[in-house]
């Protein structure tokens, strides 16, 4: 694989971002704002779109329907529908922490920090939910409609069509108890296209002066639940792997913040368990995602210097804000 | 003559002073020792080391720009809001008063903690003791038998002297590692209870002779140190985790700060003078809001369940409850999606003994970046405690040597709003 | 030119000076008579707990307290300054003041035992010590401070304060950020000057014990936090003049150049710590002799002339002036022969009275009170139950009585731990327990119960009962003629354990 490219300058969002995502025609770019705010940007010439507001918190999670509805949600539990930048539906689908929302063709499944799994119609009406009293960080649906769930303690669980758990796959390196502290945590959920792998992300953390951690990316056979591969960053500095994304051919994008190092973004070409491309040069990456037609892909980092204890200054003095530079690069 | 400020040695010139003539309390005037003596004072102290997040705790900002994912919920209290992470708490709201507006000097932890805990008056050049010591020194061990100052900690345990500053080793912690006993506790069942009173018998009688004609100084600290030792072993029990009810294990966690924090509150029960409680692992420079949701809550319960039964028991009049950290954590989210120190603007938990309940004193502002009352530095603080406590710090002076020295900052004064 | 022939005038008087004369018999000039000497016993405990790191056996003491002749206190000085045992005890008791239980090592204790074997002078140690460039182990009291400990970063505020109050007498600690607030002479300039010294050393190789340096190419600067007016200084000694940095074209600073490859250390040609090790252990540097002599003054004495040890400014004078001088100049002249101070001041009336009474310490009217370290205490107490050590119980009373790492041993402390150490140590009471060779069990086979009271004080406390002690007992042991062993194992415990067995009065 060709190295991708970096493209133009990064577009600067006015605060920092949790997650991007391209419309399904690839025409705008979504950014999910801790501001509350859904940021767009038309693509590729980077103009702002209508800003989408109403959400609480942090604006936690986006995902673009088939049709090109964007449902997006938030850390205080919302869902909202978006139709051509209005509001279809909106909801309060859970207590507090939306993690994640997931997508089939008939149905949206939602999790949170409140130990619920919800399955909702196209129109937002609840169909099933389950609860699993612990915190559920991510959730993807395979391409033949199977939902699965990951959560805090580094287990996967097979949801049948009623939520109801056909099978577990533990993935203990996820997850440490550190002192008092339950870190680490399957942080994102995909399947490969043929929806027989599934990859799981985040990191096994470490205890030191304060938790550390490797980033972590683990393929799992669907059917067995045996590791196929897995990669492990080299030190205990590089941190969590906040996205990952599957092309259509098979390759991932994943990115990964730093804790307290800073973070890369890094593509593999499975089953080779070693990063095809690792760049360093967009610091603490929060989110990636792959452009319909394959041949882009855009990062979320985090400006340089965004770190500091006590009284840091900005330019002008005031106390400065930290924002996400999102990095279009083109790929073959 | 010998100068008594910014010589870190001097202090130990009186150590053997301070040992000779105190018996337990060591207090200064006989008068206010009595007047101590009526009613137990005592201090619940919890450390929550690495800094917890004052916007994750007791001042939230929620849909704010450095606000954080989570909600502010409301209190026991009408008008008073804490972040959502802490339910069982805010349940106890009325029991327990916050001062938002908290601002001190250090923002790394090697300083912070020990500025802190010392509530350091500047310039002083002596080593000031930690609050437990400072506590030990003014409210004596009180009628229970055991150390003024017991700490319940993670991992080892010991005695730590370091803590008292220029008070001396006396006023150290007896740290219980994981809640176990002191090393060399137990006697050996070859020694019956007999063979010890008969060979402790003699040892007293050895040191008797020994300071006829001597001053009694040196034999004076060695018998305390010996009579400590025959309390503590009366009181084995109290060291063992496995004793306590099964019920309340349960209200207060499986995880160490719930098993310490009830611990603490047996050996309150017993009448321990200051009882800290630290729990490790706050110091969330990388994922702070996940860090938070899974720490907060294992505070918020077992801290909770320990004011509900201090209320229960009536003892909320006799304890001096302080939740704290050596600072608070930046408004500002860092690239980890972490917060860093943050000295500047942060939130005290404290309730119980002479504390107002249901109080706020004190608040930030909009984004939470600045004090913007007047901000109250740990001297602020320490005035607070000590005249929770009865303690006049215009009245009380430390005395190392002939030096007179104040117990906490000349120029500050209490947080008059939270004082009962 | 006028500068040297004043020197010359100076030094043309010096030899009027009585110099036959030992030294103890003027500093017994100096300091008031006290008509209450140590008797023999008290004595003979003291001097072999300081010189020898233990108490004398009971054949020992016997035969010292049977010895009629005159002069046996100075036979026994002499005795014990010519043992085996006076290098290992000179070792262990300037490790635990110049390392602070920082750590130890075994080249270290080594350096420091051949050192004080062969009389090495003081101001050869000290060079050695600092220029921290010995494989000998010499350079251990740098090395170990320039360890990192725990995630601080190196002390050098902490090897700077250490350099001064060790080798100067003067804690500088409180001028790091200003001059010291109270005490005039102690200025900013003196703490930054010894800082300028070590602030480019570190440690190249910290199993080694290597100790390697940065250039220094530039003074330093420095800044009041009250004045903020910028300053610089070079490499100096209080009060000193500044050590002059020679200028190297850029490359050309290095005598051996550093190189990653070969894992070669760089060696600058301007080597601080060696200049330090040049200009501070010097005869016409008075802080140096005058904190050494205090220091051992206070090592046999139980306290400073000046007082705090680290403390020497002009409001803090000494408490007998003239002692400290003349300890300082006769030191100095004596070519810092550190046997010879010693013996000097174990020789005096001061350090031979008795330590029964009560009157101000800096007096010296009475002997105080003086802690045993951990090390001695072990060693006493092998010696009084008439046991061998072993490295575990060595670990068990470092634990038991050590003060924790850089927290100076200067004074008795007795603490809850060592009570529960001396309680219930499993080892500690297995002393206590006849068993062949050891004291209870030669005891034991005694009949005679004021024999065996007799035989217990003078093992264990390096004295004769008193006649109440006796009868308390023999007592005790006519109650429990069923158990003798055991009751003797009691007896010995509570002496072992008493306040009179654990210090040196």
């Amino acid at each position: 694989m060709k190295p991708p490219k970096e493209r133009g300058k990064p577009i600067v969002p006015p605060c920092q971002v949790i997650r991007i995502r391209f419309s399904p025609d690839g025409k705008e770019l979504a950014a999910a704002c801790v501001d509350g705010v859904v940021r767009r940007w038309s693509v590729p010439d980077a103009k702002p779109l209508t800003e989408l507001k109403g959400h609480d918190g942090w604006v936690t999670t986006l995902s673009y329907s088939p049709n090109g509805d964007l449902l997006s949600a938030d850390s205080w539990g919302k869902l909202v529908r978006w139709s051509n930048e209005k509001v279809r539906w909106s909801i309060a689908a859970h207590d507090g922490w939306l993690r994640a929302v997931a997508i089939a063709k008939d149905r949206i499944a939602t999790c949170g920090r409140d130990g619920y799994v919800r399955e909702w119609t196209a129109d937002g009406k609840k169909l099933h939910e389950a609860q699993f009293g612990v915190d559920l960080y991510s959730l993807v649906y395979s391409p033949d409609g199977v939902l699965i769930v990951g959560d805090l303690f580094g287990q996967i669980r097979v949801l049948d069509s009623h939520l109801k758990m056909l099978r577990k796959l533990e993935q203990k390196e996820f997850h440490l108890l550190d002192r008092i502290q339950d870190v680490g945590g399957v942080r994102c959920l995909a399947f490969s296209p043929d929806g027989k792998t599934i990859y799981a992300a985040g990191c096994q953390p470490k205890t030191g002066g304060f938790v550390q951690a490797f980033p972590l990316l683990v393929a799992l056979d669907f059917a067995t639940g045996k590791t196929l591969w897995s990669w492990k960053g080299a030190n205990d500095n590089e941190g969590i792997v906040h996205d990952l994304r599957v092309f259509a051919d098979g390759r991932l994008a994943a990115v990964t913040s730093g804790q307290p190092g800073q973070g890369k973004f890094l593509l593999f070409e499975p089953p080779t368990a070693t990063p095809a491309f690792v760049s360093t040069k967009m610091p603490n990456c929060h989110s990636v995602d792959i452009h319909p037609d394959g041949k882009q892909i855009a990062t979320s980092a985090t400006n340089a210097n965004s770190s500091g204890n006590g009284r840091v200054k900005g330019k002008a003095g005031e106390y400065p804000e930290n924002s996400s530079p999102i990095q279009y690069w083109d790929i073959e | 003559m010998i100068n008594p400020f910014c010589t870190p040695a001097d202090h130990r010139l009186n150590r053997r002073a301070f040992l000779g003539a105190a018996a337990l309390g060591g207090l200064a005037t006989p008068a206010f020792a009595e007047a101590l003596r009526k009613e137990r004072r005592q201090v619940l102290f919890v450390w929550l080391d690495g800094g917890i997040s004052q916007l994750e705790s007791w001042d939230p900002k929620p849909n704010t720009i450095f606000g954080g994912p989570f909600r502010a919920i409301p209190t026991s209290v009408p008008g008073i809001h804490i972040s959502e992470l802490l339910p069982e708490t805010a349940k106890q709201m009325h029991r327990l008063a916050l001062v938002r507006s908290v601002c001190t000097q250090d923002n790394s932890h090697s300083a912070g903690v020990d500025r802190i805990q010392r509530g350091d008056p500047k310039n002083r050049g002596v080593v000031y003791p930690y609050l437990g010591s400072a506590m030990a020194r003014w409210l004596g061990p009180g009628t229970s038998g055991l150390p003024p100052y017991i700490w319940v900690k993670p991992m080892n345990g010991g005695f730590i002297y370091k803590d008292a500053g220029f008070l001396g080793p006396k006023y150290g912690a007896l740290a219980l590692g994981d809640g176990k006993p002191p090393e060399n506790l137990l006697r050996p069942a070859e020694i019956s209870e007999v063979d010890d009173a008969e060979r402790n018998e003699l040892r007293e009688l050895a040191d008797k002779r020994y300071a006829e004609k001597r001053k009694a100084d040196t034999t004076d600290a060695n018998s305390y140190a010996f009579a400590m030792a025959a309390q503590l072993q009366k009181r084995v029990e109290l060291f063992d985790l496995s004793k306590l009810p099964e019920k309340d294990r349960d209200r207060y966690g499986s995880h160490d700060l719930g098993r310490h924090l009830l611990l603490a509150r047996r050996l309150l029960e017993e009448g321990v003078t200051f009882v800290k409680v630290t729990s490790y692992g706050w110091d969330t420079h990388g994922d702070n809001f996940n860090g938070h949701a899974s720490l907060v809550p294992k505070f918020d319960k077992p801290f909770a369940a320990m004011i509900q039964d201090l209320a229960d028991r009536g003892m909320l009049d006799n304890v001096l409850v302080i939740a704290m950290s050596e600072f608070g954590r930046t408004p500002r989210i860092n690239g980890h999606l972490g917060r860093d120190h943050w000295p500047e603007a942060w939130s005290v938990c404290m309730g119980g003994r002479g504390i107002k309940p249901g109080v706020v004193a004190g608040k930030t502002n909009e984004k939470g970046t600045d004090v913007a009352t007047e901000p109250h530095d740990i001297g602020h603080l320490f005035h607070t405690w000590f005249r929770a406590l009865g303690v006049d710090p215009e009245k009380q002076k430390y005395y190392n040597a002939t030096q007179p020295l104040p117990i906490a900052h000349e120029e500050m004064h209490p947080v008059k709003e939270v004082l009962a | 030119m006028f500068r040297s022939l004043l020197i010359l005038v100076l030094f043309l008087f010096v030899p009027a000076l009585p110099a036959a004369e030992p030294l103890h018999l003027r500093i017994n000039r100096l300091i008031p008579v006290a008509a209450n000497p140590a008797d023999d016993a008290e004595f003979l405990r003291r001097v072999t707990l300081d010189l020898a790191g233990t108490i004398p056996t009971a054949e020992e003491t016997k035969r010292f307290l049977a010895d009629r002749s005159p002069d046996k206190r100075t036979k026994r000085i002499d005795e014990l300054l010519t043992a085996p045992s006076y290098a290992p005890r000179m070792a262990s008791l300037f490790h635990v003041m110049w390392m602070e239980r920082l750590g130890d090592s075994p080249e270290w204790t080594k350096y420091l035992t051949d050192s004080f074997a062969k009389n090495k002078p003081w101001d050869a140690i000290a060079k050695e010590m600092l220029r921290a460039d010995g494989t000998d182990g010499s350079s251990f009291f740098i090395a170990k401070r320039l360890e990192n400990y725990g995630q601080n970063p190196v002390d050098y505020s902490g090897l700077t304060r250490d350099i001064g109050r060790l080798f100067l007498g003067k804690n500088f600690q409180c001028c790091e950020c200003h001059d010291h607030l109270t005490v005039d002479e102690y200025k900013q300039q003196h703490f930054q000057g010894l800082f300028a010294f070590v602030r480019n050393a570190y440690l190249a190789d910290a199993k080694a014990m290597r100790v390697a340096e940065k250039p220094t190419l530039d003074k330093l600067a420095f800044a009041s936090v009250f004045t903020k007016v910028p300053m610089t200084t070079a490499p100096a000694l209080p009060g000193g003049a500044m050590v002059e940095i020679p200028q190297f074209a850029k490359g050309d600073e290095f005598a051996i150049k550093p190189d990653r490859k070969t894992n070669t250390v760089g060696v600058p040609k301007f080597r601080t710590l060696a200049a330090l090790a040049e200009q501070l252990p010097t005869a016409s540097n008075a802080d140096f002799s005058r904190n050494f002599v205090n220091r051992v003054w206070f090592l046999l004495l139980g306290r400073g002339l000046v007082h705090p040890l680290d403390l020497h400014h002009k409001d803090n004078p000494a408490s007998q002036p003239a002692v400290l001088e003349l300890l300082a100049k006769e030191f100095v002249e004596h070519k810092f022969d550190i046997q010879w101070l010693v013996r000097e001041i174990a020789m005096t009336q001061a350090y031979q009275r008795s330590s029964l009474g009560t009157a101000k310490p800096e007096s010296f009217a009475f002997a105080l009170e003086k802690r045993l370290t951990a090390e001695q205490l072990l060693a006493a107490m092998m010696a009084a139950t008439e046991s061998k050590p072993s490295d575990a119980l060595k670990a068990k009373f470092l634990k038991a009585f050590a003060n924790q790492p850089r927290e100076p041993e200067d004074e008795i402390a007795p603490s809850l731990k060592a009570a529960l150490f001396l309680l219930h140590d499993k080892d500690v009471l297995e002393l206590l327990k006849p068993k062949p060779g050891n004291l209870v069990d030669r005891l034991a086979r005694v009949d005679n119960t004021e024999i065996i009271a007799n035989e217990l004080y003078v093992a264990i406390l390096t004295r004769k009962p008193t006649a109440d002690e006796a009868k308390t007992a023999s007592n005790f042991l006519a109650k429990r003629n069923d158990r003798k062993a055991d009751a003797i194992g009691k007896l010995a415990w509570a002496l072992l354990a008493s306040t009179e067995f654990g210090l040196n009065h």
